[in-house]
């Protein structure tokens, strides 16, 4: 049986991320969702999921996370190098870098990968990315306090059009970082297809016609030379 | 944004209008609520055109804050498709 770990979902539930799982759960009605949270050994710590997911969290609770998820690093070591399926969503991304930055503070982080993250909370960043992966075009929103600093290795998803000149995440074997917040999936039904074909499945989705219906006019109002790039700061 | 609250038998139609119409269609169909149930018209001011009023005791226009004309358009026109009826 398809396992799905959900990583903390009282915790990593901003921007509406967990609808990923929910959208997760309606292609794979057969899989089984194991929601850790913040008290629980991990499912991966001893057992092999098939994906994990985490998505976005308050600022203030990346510490709490990171201090969690320590014990494990060797472990989601040696699960990326077994291929197995990570999707790591939002802000997220913050805790698998060297370490957060906060101006008087710097957390250490994971360290699973070289970069680091600045972060300033009186500065927050919302803007519309159009990215692609492989063969396929990207569509999703970022917000956020974090700028990521020192990004090396292959991107998740290589810019086409952003804010920022910068491309999105990272992706070494199966795992993969995003910092693009909300429904993911939803919005991009084509890489829910890549993921499950990388999971080893049919690319049989839910709702494929609504869901293409969805991305495709998103898609043409994000590539829309007047497509305003930046959201503003604070949601201005 | 819940849908899950329109996930009722005795809701027999839920039309979803305006630029977001399909984004809020999926989010319709994630909640669990038919795809035969809804209908999506890009233009918000036709909403109205496609309410089936047999069978039906309320009809319940729900707005955002910035549309305060195209609902007041959709309620006036509803409230004409009821007095055709009458």
């Amino acid at each position: 049986m398809m396992v799905i770990e959900v990583l903390f979902p009282e915790i990593c539930c901003l921007y509406s991320d967990q609808v990923n799982v929910e959208y997760l759960q309606q292609c794979l009605p057969e899989a089984k969702i194991v929601n850790t949270h913040i008290y629980e050994e991990p499912y991966f710590a001893k057992k092999k999921p098939d994906l994990v997911y985490m998505g976005s969290m308050p600022e203030s609770r990346q510490g709490t996370v990171i201090e969690k998820l320590r014990p494990y690093t060797e472990r989601i070591q040696k699960l990326i190098e077994q291929n197995v399926s990570f999707l790591i969503t939002g802000n997220a991304m913050d805790v698998f870098g060297q370490f957060i930055d906060r101006g008087k503070e710097r957390i250490p982080a994971l360290g699973l990968f070289d970069y680091h993250i600045y972060q300033d909370m009186d500065d927050r960043h919302n803007y519309i990315f159009v990215g692609e992966y492989e063969d396929i075009k990207i569509v999703g929103y970022k917000s956020t306090f974090s700028q990521v600093i020192g990004l090396k290795g292959e991107p998740l998803f290589k810019m086409i059009k952003g804010a920022e000149n910068q491309d999105d995440g990272l992706k070494e074997n199966n795992f993969m970082l995003s910092s693009l917040i909300g429904p993911l999936l939803v919005m991009n039904p084509l890489f829910m297809k890549k993921l499950l074909k990388q999971l080893g499945l049919p690319e049989e989705i839910a709702f494929e016609e609504e869901a293409m219906l969805s991305y495709e006019y998103r898609l043409k109002q994000l590539m829309n030379p007047e497509a305003h790039l930046s959201l503003g700061s604070h949601g201005v | 944004m819940d849908y899950e609250f329109l996930n009722k038998p005795n809701i027999t139609q839920l039309i979803i209008a305006g630029d977001r119409c399909y984004d809020h269609q999926m989010r319709a169909l994630l909640s669990g609520i038919p795809r035969e149930k809804i209908t999506t018209t890009m233009k918000n001011i036709d909403a109205w055109k496609y309410v089936r009023l047999d069978n039906v005791d309320k009809v319940f226009v729900l707005k955002n804050n910035f549309a305060d004309h195209s609902s007041r358009v959709v309620f006036d026109e509803i409230v004409k498709k009821l007095q055709e009826v009458a």
